[in-house]
């Protein structure tokens, strides 16, 4: 195969792999292409306090999860003190901590987040189980069967004998027969489990559950009792507090278990704080499969510590800076000094922000230069003089951060990442340039590298140019199959078309 | 600014930088030859070794520790030149044409004190003035007594001949003639007249200055219409047989005329320019796509010289 073919064959192999990987990416992973708008996220961190009681203790709390518009992301439950597992048995997953000695009051963090997945939630409608009819008291039991009879009577269907009831119990004018029945409200024994009994007493499936309203920072806010009714060969969820039928779109809900168990400890109760934040579609969509254990995201960048990524964020993007200097040297054909000073210094740019880098960059470059033609008159050896411009540069930019500083600017420090060997190189070269060629002929030169140099930090700060190499490092496959497409491009630059514009001659 | 489509430039035969480098320079120079080119000492001593003409070498200096017996040698030079062997683009070029008790005097008649030239010479041999920053070496050349020919056609600078050489056979050939506003230098884009020259007979054909077509010099208002080469055919010769020292199938020669001993190659170029098109108005694809017709058969320097004035004398 030709050196040529060969290229060709790259460059459609190269295109195939970014392209069916991007795709990939895209539809089966739901990354976004472009940034898009961000969604919420919630971290939520509940908070269980008890009172140990000198020995062994063991707390078991339900994780959330059971269904909810949410998805969760992360879960951190390690406390310091106590052995921590997550405890997995049916539909039930629960975090349990155990201690064997703890005295005096305790507190136990458990902090999820969790992102809204903009779906409607839905029940998984599972056929109950037989029915264990309530035992009540024989003293309520005539109590109860009034005020269920009277309930039923008033109502069609399982959603509003739910209504009826709670109704009659919190009546202003209670009957009798309400007084009686809510006599038997304690707190081992509160509403919504006599709710959910008389429920049962009329053969209707019923049960507790947890729920918790996300809402934008909250304090120490305690789950919410929901009662969910099986009517119809369906379940339905009922608020208790708001008498409000069906799923709620900001409530995250626990299964029909208990929301803490705690042995071994008084006083115990649990409450929530949560925070909400905005998040990109994307961060979401890496965070959410990696959590799922996809092979594609466990062998990439994001697995790598938030600093790391950060590093590479910027690394990412100096492919598609080589990209415009290819573009502007053998496609456009204008000359830049040094082929990849002006990727070096956008990315300077980058650090430091476009305008003050290029004030930055100009006093350097000409005090550099001031201090390079004293230096040419010591007569020193190459290496020493480059050297001390090096040196003399490092201690100009150490000036102006403490005089940028001390003005107000801290933009002045970042000064520090700007390249600054190859500067003193430009330095060095400039300076050749001016006493051989003239101080025009520099300009027309540094002018054409400042120029692509700009080019290159709009390319790399582009919003969306920064999102796709982040969200799709896959892209620099394409991206090389371009550049070696670039480089057996034999066609004319754009310059060469005025370049050689007088050679037409008219037929 | 006006813009040609690419397919007239295609149509009329002009070479772009791109179609240059991959079609001609990366497909007929082989890189291990490059050095041959550009190490100006190995190109000079391939050459005298094939009897071609050079300018004369008084030393050539590798090592710092030579720069104490630099000036013992050069006290029996009144002129000469100071070069990088490996430089690029006339960079770190000093010609020096006389002596006082300081120092050397440059062309211009500026003093250049025995450390300022020290310093120079250093500074050529850790590599500032080489493709990459390696390190290089200083050579010494006798100074080019220029022939008159160029006279009245030039404002300073020291014009010499540039022959782009394909497979061995001249194709095309210019001269490029400083002027007052490209401040002696010889560089067309800084405004030095380039004049194309008649492969056939080393005539003038046309003259351009910042891409237009001028009839006499700018400066000196000499009509280019009277401007010869002498000694063309050995210019030819020279150039064809050059070939043969370095091997390389697409470079250029920069030669010079020297009063006393006639044409001598100054240097060879293994990434010639392009902007000899606008200096002949014509431009160098058909040239050489009908040398890579021609060159299958291994032929003799003359008759290389002679296929190429019969193909692109100017008729």
């Amino acid at each position: 195969m030709s050196a040529k073919a060969q290229v060709y064959a790259w460059a459609i192999v190269l295109t195939i792999i970014g392209i069916v990987l991007i795709t990939y990416k895209n539809i089966k992973m739901g990354i976004p292409l472009a940034p898009g708008k961000l969604q919420n996220t919630w971290v939520v961190e509940s908070i269980i306090e008890f009172d140990a009681e000198g020995g062994p203790v063991k707390v078991k709390m339900t994780l959330p999860g059971y269904f909810s518009n949410f998805e969760v992301l992360n879960k951190y439950g390690a406390s310091e003190g106590y052995g921590y597992t997550v405890d997995e048995h049916g539909d039930r997953q629960a975090a349990v901590w155990s201690a064997r000695d703890k005295k005096g009051p305790q507190k136990i963090y458990y902090r999820f987040s969790m992102f809204d997945t903009e779906k409607k939630a839905e029940l998984a409608h599972s056929v109950p189980d037989k029915l264990t009819k309530p035992h009540f008291n024989d003293l309520y039991v005539k109590a109860i069967n009034g005020l269920v009879e009277a309930s039923w009577r008033t109502s069609a269907d399982a959603k509003t004998f739910v209504m009826e009831l709670v109704k009659r119990i919190d009546s202003k004018q209670p009957t009798q027969n309400t007084m009686l029945v809510k006599e038997l409200i304690t707190p081992k024994y509160p509403l919504e489990r006599l709710i959910r009994d008389m429920v049962r007493h009329k053969n209707i499936h019923a049960k507790v559950i947890r729920g918790l309203k996300v809402e934008e920072s909250k304090r120490k806010v305690a789950a919410e009792t929901f009662l969910s009714v099986y009517d119809k060969e369906k379940w339905h969820i009922v608020n208790l507090n708001t008498l409000e039928f069906g799923i709620p779109n900001d409530v995250v809900f626990w299964g029909p278990y208990p929301l803490l168990e705690v042995e071994g400890a008084r006083n115990s109760k649990i409450s929530f704080s949560m925070l909400k934040n905005k998040e990109s579609a994307q961060a979401l969509a890496i965070r959410n499969n990696l959590n799922k254990n996809s092979t594609l995201l466990n062998f990439s960048i994001y697995t790598l510590p938030l600093e790391h990524q950060n590093v590479f964020k910027l690394l990412l993007l100096i492919p598609f800076g080589c990209l415009v200097v290819v573009i502007i040297r053998n496609l456009v054909g204008m000359p830049t000094s040094g082929t990849f000073m002006p990727v070096l210094l956008a990315m300077a740019f980058i650090e430091t922000t476009l305008i003050k880098g290029l004030i930055i960059l100009s006093v350097v470059l000409l005090l550099g230069l001031l201090i390079r033609f004293y230096l040419s008159r010591l007569n020193l050896l190459l290496v020493p003089r480059i050297s001390a411009v090096v040196i003399s540069v490092v201690m100009l930019m150490a000036f102006i951060s403490v005089i940028s500083f001390k003005l107000g600017f801290d933009e002045g420090i970042s000064v520090t990442l700007f390249p600054m060997i190859i500067i003193s190189w430009t330095i060095e070269r400039v300076s050749i340039l001016w006493e051989e060629q003239g101080g025009q002929e520099v300009f027309s030169q540094m002018g054409g590298s400042l120029a692509v140099s700009i080019m290159v930090y709009f390319v790399m700060t582009n919003s969306y140019v920064q999102y796709f190499t982040f969200s799709f490092p896959e892209s620099l496959f394409v991206l090389l199959a371009l550049v070696l497409m670039a480089g057996t491009y034999t066609g004319y630059r754009l310059t060469e078309l005025t370049r050689f514009e007088p050679l037409v001659k008219e037929e | 600014m006006k813009f040609a489509s690419p397919s007239t430039l295609r149509k009329q035969g002009i070479l772009g930088m791109n179609a240059r480098n991959f079609q001609f320079i990366m497909a007929s120079n082989k890189r291990h030859f490059y050095p041959r080119v550009d190490d100006k000492m190995q190109t000079k001593n391939l050459a005298i070794e094939a009897g071609l003409a050079v300018p004369e070498l008084i030393c050539c200096i590798r090592y710092n520790h030579q720069l104490k017996e630099l000036h013992d040698v050069l006290d029996k030079h009144e002129e000469f030149v100071v070069k990088p062997t490996k430089g690029c683009a006339g960079k770190g070029i000093i010609v020096v044409k006389g002596k006082t008790e300081e120092g050397y005097l440059k062309a211009s008649g500026t003093l250049i004190p025995f450390t300022e030239m020290n310093r120079h010479v250093s500074s050529i041999l850790t590599g500032l003035y080489s493709l990459g920053g390696q390190r290089d070496r200083a050579m010494v050349e006798k100074l080019v007594h220029f022939t008159d020919t160029f006279n009245n056609f030039t404002y300073q600078g020291v014009p010499d001949i540039r022959v782009i050489i394909y497979k061995g056979y001249p194709v095309m050939a210019m001269t490029r003639l400083s002027t007052a506003v490209s401040d002696g230098k010889a560089n067309l884009h800084q405004g030095a007249v380039g004049v194309g020259l008649d492969i056939a007979t080393g005539k003038a054909i046309q003259a351009v200055q910042f891409n237009k077509v001028v009839d006499k010099h700018p400066d000196t208002g000499f009509a280019f219409d009277n401007l010869v080469i002498p000694d063309w055919d050995k210019i030819l010769q020279l150039s064809a047989k050059s070939y043969e020292i370095t091997e390389l199938g697409y470079m250029g020669a920069d030669i010079v005329l020297d009063k006393a001993r006639g044409p001598l190659i100054l240097e060879l170029n293994a990434r010639p320019g392009l902007s000899i098109q606008i200096a002949n108005g014509c431009g160098l694809w058909n040239r050489l796509s009908l040398i890579d017709g021609e060159s299958k058969a291994k032929r003799h320097s003359d008759e290389r010289v002679a296929f190429a004035k019969e193909a692109f004398g100017n008729k």
